[in-house]
């Protein structure tokens, strides 16, 4: 099994409008840092929903480990060792930190749909909790309701969440948005980190923090790739500064 | 602090046990019949409660199960086909299955408030069907009458009203103390994920069909539980345990004590049924003014009975310190 | 069924669909611009009955009484806009559901106390109360002109909704909220013009429609009944749609009543069953 994803002439219309066109790219198993960089609309958060599985495709197939995954349910690619997150954190409002994470970590463990015993029995996943939040350096704020944690707190969690669940492959997207410079370099290199394990795959907005994190840079522009390699030969690609500064079409 | 709380919650839920096991059946007799009804309808509103405050599904429909229980009972005793309670209760207990396995997986199918409207349209037609179609059975218009109260097997007599207060006490602490186990469990807190927000819970991994699924039958098994203690209870049952109204009571009972709180669905049928029967006695427009509580418990109190508890509680702390 | 007969009970079934589409246009897009369920609307048209009711015992003048009627709908849905759906915009769905609900358990007493529980029948003026006589069977004249009146209430909502800026405003305000605030349209000042042009329509057609349906307790639930039923199963974003849904449904209550009392409701509320579960946006409904 050499390969986490593939996709293979993956396109998404929304009517008439193609927001994402014959795309065909795969990442291998041990790469770990692939960021998608592409200015705004260029598909990149519709790439992320096909990937998932909140969007059908209109065409093409996704395989996860050499699994075709392009009719599974969004709910079963998790399954398959697949995690995602969002770029407006999408959390629990009414829960504290632990129990955001909780649910994160009991969806998959068989003790899901128990209803006889308190989930306050199942020491394990707070054994887990411990770890994740310990290495965030968020254990002391377990109890507190999500609303009293900062932005950049916050980005953090939506992070955790992806990867409580231990995935192999992780999408992540924009988490240093919303953040001040520094912040998002201090996540980028938590990411870096943390996550070491993990294949990565990231779309980021921030061109500093894209070149520093990537083993590989994918450029999508317009819902098609435009250039796919290492962060020298992107950085001196004269097309992908064409497509940044708008003079082309 | 933690602690001093704790021991007065305990004293004052002991006190309150107490109270309802022993002070209740020395009141005059309408009291002890108005007390009963109280705990039946309040297990009806708090399985109305785990579909709606704790799953986040607002469901119009059930009243279906409570009717369905409630007939169950009427038909097999009146026309003596079954005398054996806990057959009985067998009969009842895979009918509201059967029938909420059905609708369930078609309801579900719809976006949030198409399935309040959903349920409420397969609620009506149940109704009308019960009213018209099915009338060689259940009566129709008529209903059923003269249900005789149940035989438990043992050498006690369920006939009076205290002896029937006990039997209902003791069916609605096992639900309640069920509820209790479901709601503390990962399920009560998956399902409660999925109320707050759905989307995320999908992407972690749940399968949040299968939870709203199982939701929705154990609300309508309990639905059905109470039916069939109200049809021991009034010994008559018609069609309008069936109609929409009742469900929409479900709702109205269920925000007045608090929607989506452990306590708030007894809070609210205390309150519902007891200021109807107090209300009732000095007005006929009993259904103005309940319009008029319920309108004000939306707009101001929109955490209930419970909720306002817990403000006094918090208030309370406050002064201490 | 003989024919003559056959073709008085379409009539009446045209004329029934007329009055339904008094309450559905307003509920439609009441649901369809800001996404409650108002289930007070039958109240206005009740109301609406009663009031006028009133006047034209008062005043002795049809013309009065219908006006009468429309307003009273009209000062209803205002006071319902402005104090109570204001503050449940943006909630769940189901607030205004149970809102409405609990207001038309309010204004249902409220009639009963003004004006008891009796059945009330309103005399159609003098001009109107006869009858023509079609293929040798006396008709009602006033069925007619409700057949008229509702043809032209249809033709004014629609020029109003296609031919004015009004009608465009409103039109951006259902497809797109937010665009439409950005464009510096007063979202709410349109919501409550069109709630009260939806209650007024609802008291109009209240009063205009007592000399064939009567006034009672109860008149409120039956109609919205019915009217809710034309919404689930036509859809909302199309007039159009909403009339001819409304004319359907008139028929099948009218003609089932005849045909098979009982299972009138039932059939109907069947294939809102059907329709919601096959195409929840309606018959004639846009998938958003």
């Amino acid at each position: 099994m050499a390969e986490a994803l593939r996709i293979e002439h993956l396109s998404k219309f929304f009517g008439a409008l193609g927001v994402v066109q014959n795309l065909s790219f795969s990442i291998p198993a041990d790469q770990r840092r692939v960021v998608i960089i592409g200015p705004n609309g260029a598909g990149k958060t519709t790439l992320f929903n096909l990937i998932s599985g909140e969007l059908p495709a209109s065409q093409g197939t996704i395989h996860l480990f050499g699994r075709d995954v392009t009719k599974t349910p969004c709910y079963r690619r998790t399954r398959l060792g697949l995690a995602r997150t969002f770029q407006i954190t999408d959390l629990f409002p009414y829960f504290t930190l632990m129990e955001n994470l909780l649910l994160a970590l009991q969806a998959h463990d068989p003790c899901a749909y128990g209803m006889l015993k308190s989930l306050k029995a199942y020491g394990h996943l707070y054994d887990k909790a411990e770890v994740l939040l310990k290495e965030m350096k968020l254990w002391e704020k377990r109890d507190l309701p999500i609303g009293s944690l900062s932005h950049g707190e916050t980005r953090l969690v939506e992070i955790l969440m992806g990867i409580a669940g231990g995935p192999k492959i992780l999408l992540l997207d924009e988490p240093t948005a919303g953040l001040t410079r520094s912040e998002g370099v201090w996540l980028a290199n938590m990411i870096q980190h943390l996550l070491k394990d993990v294949t990565l795959l990231i779309i980021e907005h921030d061109m500093q923090i894209a070149f520093a994190l990537a083993e590989r840079i994918i450029v999508l522009h317009q819902g098609a790739i435009v250039a796919d390699g290492k962060p020298e030969e992107i950085r001196t690609n004269p097309r992908i500064k064409e497509i940044y500064l708008g003079t082309v079409s | 602090m933690e602690q001093a709380a704790l021991r007065w919650k305990s004293i004052v839920g002991v006190m309150v046990v107490t109270a309802m096991a022993l002070l209740v059946p020395l009141l005059p007799e309408y009291a002890v019949t108005l007390a009963t009804s109280i705990i039946i309808y309040s297990i009806y509103v708090a399985s109305a409660n785990l579909l709606t405050g704790y799953t986040g599904l607002v469901s119009l429909g059930q009243a279906m199960f409570w009717g369905s229980g409630a007939y169950v009972v009427a038909i097999l005793t009146t026309r003596g086909l079954v005398t054996n309670l806990y057959l009985i209760v067998l009969i009842c207990l895979v009918t509201v299955v059967v029938i909420s396995a059905f609708f369930g997986v078609l309801a579900l199918r719809v976006k949030r408030l198409y399935f309040m409207i959903v349920t409420f349209a397969f609620g009506h037609v149940i109704w009308c069907i019960a009213m018209y179609p099915m009338q060689s059975i259940t009566r129709g218009y008529d209903g059923i009458k003269d249900i005789a109260r149940p035989d438990l097997g043992l050498s006690l007599s369920l006939a009076t009203g205290t002896s029937f207060y006990y039997f209902v006490l003791v069916v609605a602490a096992l639900c309640f103390f069920i509820f209790y186990l479901v709601i503390r469990s990962p399920f009560g807190h998956a399902i409660v994920g999925i109320r707050d927000n759905e989307h995320r819970m999908i992407a972690l991994g749940y399968n949040t069909f299968l939870y709203k699924y199982i939701s929705y039958v154990l609300a309508a098994v309990f639905s059905g539980i109470a039916g069939l203690l109200f049809a021991y209870f009034n010994s008559y049952v018609n069609p309008s345990e069936l109609h929409w109204l009742w469900s929409g009571d479900a709702l109205m009972m269920m925000f007045i004590g608090g929607i989506g709180t452990f306590w708030g669905p007894l809070w609210g049928a205390l309150a519902y049924t007891g200021l109807r029967y107090w209300i009732s006695s000095y007005t006929m427009y009993w259904f103005g003014i309940e319009g008029i509580i319920f309108i004000l418990v939306v707009l101001f109190f929109r955490g209930g009975i419970a909720g306002f508890v817990m403000n006094v509680q918090k208030g309370l702390k406050w002064q201490r310190r | 069924m003989e024919l003559p007969v056959a073709i008085s009970q379409v009539l009446n079934g045209i004329a029934f669909g007329m009055l339904l589409f008094l309450l559905a246009a307003g509920l439609s897009l009441m649901f369809g611009l800001m996404g409650i369920v108002n289930l007070a609307h039958g109240s206005y048209f009740m109301v609406g009955g009663y009031v006028g009711l009133t006047t034209l015992e008062a005043t002795d003048s049809f013309i009065l009484a219908i006006a009468a009627g429309a307003a009273a709908g009209a000062l209803l849905g205002f006071l319902t806009e402005r104090f109570f759906m204001r503050r449940v915009y943006g909630l769940h769905g189901h607030e205004s559901i149970l809102l409405t609900f609990a207001l038309s358990l309010v204004l249902s007493d409220f009639s009963l106390f003004l004006w008891t529980g009796t059945p009330r029948w309103v005399q159609a003026p003098s001009f109107l109360d006869v009858s023509f006589t079609l293929l040798g069977n006396p008709y009602p004249a006033y069925r007619l002109a409700i057949i008229l009146i509702g043809a032209i209430v249809f033709a004014g909502l629609y020029w109003f909704q296609e031919r004015t800026l009004w009608g465009a405003t409103v039109r951006a305000g259902v497809d797109d909220k937010e665009m439409a605030t950005g464009l510096g349209i007063n979202i709410p000042l349109v919501f409550t013009m069109v709630f009260c042009l939806g209650a007024f329509l609802a008291g109009f057609g209240g009063f205009v429609g007592s000399p064939i349906l009567g006034l009672h307790i109860g008149l409120d639930i039956e109609v919205i009944m019915l009217a809710l039923a034309v919404v689930i199963v036509g859809g909302i974003g199309s007039l159009t749609g909403c009339l001819v849904t409304c004319l359907l449904m008139g028929l099948s209550d009218t003609v089932g009543k005849v045909l098979w009392p009982s299972y009138a409701s039932l059939t109907i509320y069947l294939v809102v069953v059907i329709v919601l579960l096959v195409k929840p946006e309606g018959l004639f409904g846009k998938r958003s």
